[in-house]
């Protein structure tokens, strides 16, 4: 057809275009009949309670967690462009992202009860802070910090290749910035990165399960809810609430994205 | 007293050297060179963003164990950083800190970006970059080091920021690969060849405003 008219070499490019559209759309059919479509089979429209509320508490939660991870998101992220032992120290950041949810759920939970471990007899420093996991293991303080946990690798990896392209950093002190208004002036120079570091870290939140199961299920969040609805009532509870969930977080991707892209 | 002296200078970014015996910046100076032949390096040991050795003398004040943001250098690139909020109260913010709230509109005046002080998003690279500038101008630093921060800019927004250089008469320390350019923009020119840096006792009487204006009439007959 077209490609065949014009040169050897362009018709190279006119196949590897065609090969590329065809792989995207056959990647993003695949999930979409994997995701959506097939699934609707099973939706029963009756859906075990508390749904909506899970919901809010996910939106909720997401959105603090994902606001408080972009400060230090973002100063590692500048950390370890310095380079040096805290740009070294920074890469721990991404440790959430790279071993099992479960296994931070573990760790939280052995770190917030290691002061009543080490409160022995009830004397010592620790003995006041033995209450501690009673105010977070399985509270919302504890749903706040298990999401913060696991954005923190999101808001860091896009703000550090955000960083890659430029280097505010530079600007902002040779006009005298430093410390925290340093910091506040590259987030708000980089509010493409920073809208895209929350929005991603806020979608993150509906699809955290393992961490929460772990180290903070209670108060139920949208997760923690199919789960459950899964358990107890099978795979069509829990298909209408993974359906509402999965529209909801690529109907905020999208909206991100066009609004990124004025 | 110059504005930015430097004096036995030897910055390291891995296996790479530069050093720079002695370099005095009183008016623009521009380095040309190479990729790679160290030029961003020299720009930022002097600016202090990577360790350096030897001295660096800014207004007469030794500042070579200070953080970038005491030395009174501004730093101007090539990919210009967005406002991080509407360009006048961004001009007024930098302005308030260094005691300069007095000349905002003259400095908007003078660079010719009063229509652009009321925008915060959707300035083209061009606008970014005279926005930047105009922030470090307000800064009021001894000097001004610049690295290609017309790289990414076409011919006339090249020229017309290029105008605005010459008409401020501050010293800057001018990083390009353009040697036109160079020879357009500076009074004074260094070359750098794989870390060493060399300055020209004269500049060479090559007629750049001919050049320059026949690449515009070329410009204006492609309209």
């Amino acid at each position: 057809m077209f490609c065949n008219k014009i040169r050897f070499l362009r018709l190279y490019f006119c196949v590897f275009v065609d090969a590329l559209l065809l792989l995207a759309v056959g990647a993003s059919g695949l999930l979409l009949m994997l995701l959506v479509f097939l699934p609707i089979y099973f939706v029963t429209w009756s859906m075990p309670p508390g749904f909506l509320e899970a919901f809010l508490y996910t939106a909720l939660f997401g959105a603090a967690a994902a606001a408080l991870s972009l400060l230090p998101g973002l100063a590692a992220a500048l950390a370890s462009r310095r380079g040096g032992v805290v740009g070294v120290l920074s890469q721990v950041l991404y440790v959430p992202a790279v071993v099992p949810p479960t296994s931070v759920g573990v760790l939280l939970l052995a770190s917030f009860n290691l002061p009543r471990a080490l409160c022995i007899n009830g004397v010592g420093a620790f003995c006041a802070l033995r209450d501690l996991p009673a105010y977070v293991v399985n509270q919302p303080l504890g749903v706040l910090i298990a999401m913060t946990v696991m954005a923190l690798p999101v808001s860091y990896a896009v703000f550090e290749g955000a960083l890659r392209e430029e280097r505010a950093e530079l600007y902002f002190r040779s006009l005298g910035f430093s410390g925290f208004s340093l910091l506040l002036m590259i987030l708000l120079s980089m509010r493409r990165a920073a809208l895209t570091a929350f929005v991603f870290a806020w979608v993150r939140s509906f699809g955290e399960l393992g961490v929460l199961l772990v180290f903070a299920s209670y108060p139920v969040t949208a997760s923690i809810y199919i789960y459950n609805a899964w358990l107890t009532y099978g795979v069509g509870a829990a298909v209408g609430a993974s359906l509402a969930t999965a529209l909801v977080s690529i109907g905020v991707a999208y909206l991100a994205r066009w609004r990124l892209s004025k | 007293m110059a504005s930015l002296k430097v004096e036995g200078l030897r910055a390291r970014r891995g296996s790479f050297t530069v050093f720079v015996e002695r370099l005095e910046v009183n008016s623009i100076v521009a380095v040309v060179g190479r990729n790679g032949s160290g030029k961003t390096t020299l720009l930022d040991a002097v600016a202090g963003f990577i360790k350096a050795e030897g001295r660096v003398e800014v207004c007469g004040e030794d500042v070579s164990a200070l953080p970038p943001e005491r030395r009174r250098l501004a730093y101007v690139q090539s990919v210009p950083v967005d406002p991080p909020m509407r360009v006048d109260k961004f001009l007024m913010y930098v302005a308030r800190r260094h005691g300069t709230v007095g000349e905002v509109h003259n400095v908007a005046e003078v660079l010719g970006i009063k229509d652009l002080l009321k925008r915060s998003e959707g300035l083209s690279t061009g606008q970014k970059q005279l926005v930047n500038l105009a922030a470090a101008l307000l800064a009021r630093p001894c000097a001004f080091l610049m690295d290609e921060p017309t790289s990414h800019l076409d011919w006339v927004n090249k020229k017309a920021f290029d105008e605005v250089l010459k008409r401020l008469g501050v010293p800057i320390l001018f990083v390009t690969h353009d040697p036109v350019e160079a020879l357009y923009v500076a009074d004074k020119l260094c070359v750098m060849e794989e870390g060493r840096l060399r300055c020209l006792a004269d500049k060479p009487p090559l007629d750049v405003s001919r050049l320059v204006g026949e690449v515009q009439n070329l410009l204006r007959l492609n309209r």
